[in-house]
């Protein structure tokens, strides 16, 4: 019983780590900010509503068409397939949303992302080799709502790790070179 | 050309059959790999009860339909003739 709890906990958890370095901790998980997550809300919302807008427009415009037997039962069949595939597709941007994380420990950065239903990236990138830690924040409504990019960078200019659309770019970049600077410390002192 | 206004809800049955499909899919990823933190349950909560509201609003309203009733695309075409003006009309 107690050996099926411990799998189902190491199977659930997002914060645990499925291979950890020895004495690693978990320093801070990070999601997209949160107006990402409103954005696509609002999107699809408005999707939702384009049925109601379309039966409107045609009682205006087609008054006729609403008379013919068959056609209203269509229309509401087809409405009710179009709400419930738009809402699935929502379902699927906020799992994304929910699942796309970036954790930080104080010995590495890993990158978690889904890629399409089944398709599940991880990838990591260790404090001794991180070159340097840039953020930007480009356009209105990054800039007006502090959220961007952090991009970590190894000596090896090809290997790149991107924060994409995170709150408080600055804020993380910020909390990377102290980790970054923390490491070299303890990688320096003698044992 | 006629046939029966029930072959649309046989078709939204198939369609039922792979939303659900892909729902399942959806709340799978969301357990296996979300884990246990807030965030995940309220999406997965909220998807379930939209879900369930959506489809309880479409079985009343569906259920009221004569399904019946025999649909005739080529009789009504001279609906298009209407709408422009030219035509005679459909429902006279």
């Amino acid at each position: 019983m107690v050996q099926v709890q411990i799998y189902f906990n190491n199977m659930l958890s997002l914060y645990h780590l499925a291979d950890p370095l020895p004495n690693e901790k978990i320093i801070t998980v990070i999601h997209r900010d949160v107006f990402i997550a409103i954005r696509r809300i609002i999107f699809f919302i408005l999707l939702l509503l384009l049925p109601i807008i379309v039966f409107v427009m045609i009682n205006i415009l087609f008054p006729s068409l609403v008379q013919i037997p068959w056609f209203f039962p269509v229309l509401l069949i087809t409405a009710s397939a179009y709400v419930l595939f738009v809402w699935l597709l929502l379902f699927f941007s906020l799992v994304d949303y929910e699942l796309d994380i970036w954790i930080i420990t104080d010995q590495r950065i890993i990158d978690v992302r889904q890629e399409g239903f089944f398709a599940r990236a991880i990838a990591e990138m260790r404090f001794n080799r991180i070159q340097d830690v840039t953020s930007e924040a480009k356009g209105l409504w990054p800039t007006l709502l502090h959220y961007g990019n952090v991009i970590v960078q190894t000596a090896n200019d090809t290997n790149k790790l991107y924060f994409e659309q995170v709150a408080n770019p600055e804020h993380i970049r910020d909390t990377l070179m102290k980790l970054m600077s923390d490491k070299k410390n303890i990688d320096s002192s003698p044992t | 050309m006629t046939f029966s206004l029930v072959i649309f809800l046989y078709l939204y049955y198939a369609f039922l059959v792979v939303w659900a499909v892909l729902s399942l899919i959806g709340v799978y990823r969301l357990v296996r790999f979300g884990g246990r933190m807030f965030g995940t349950f309220f999406v997965g909560f909220i998807y379930l009860a939209g879900s369930m509201i959506i489809i309880f609003a479409s079985y009343i309203l569906l259920s009221q339909i004569d399904w019946t009733t025999q649909v005739s695309i080529f009789t009504h075409l001279g609906i298009f003739n209407n709408l422009n003006g030219s035509g005679s009309n459909l429902f006279q």
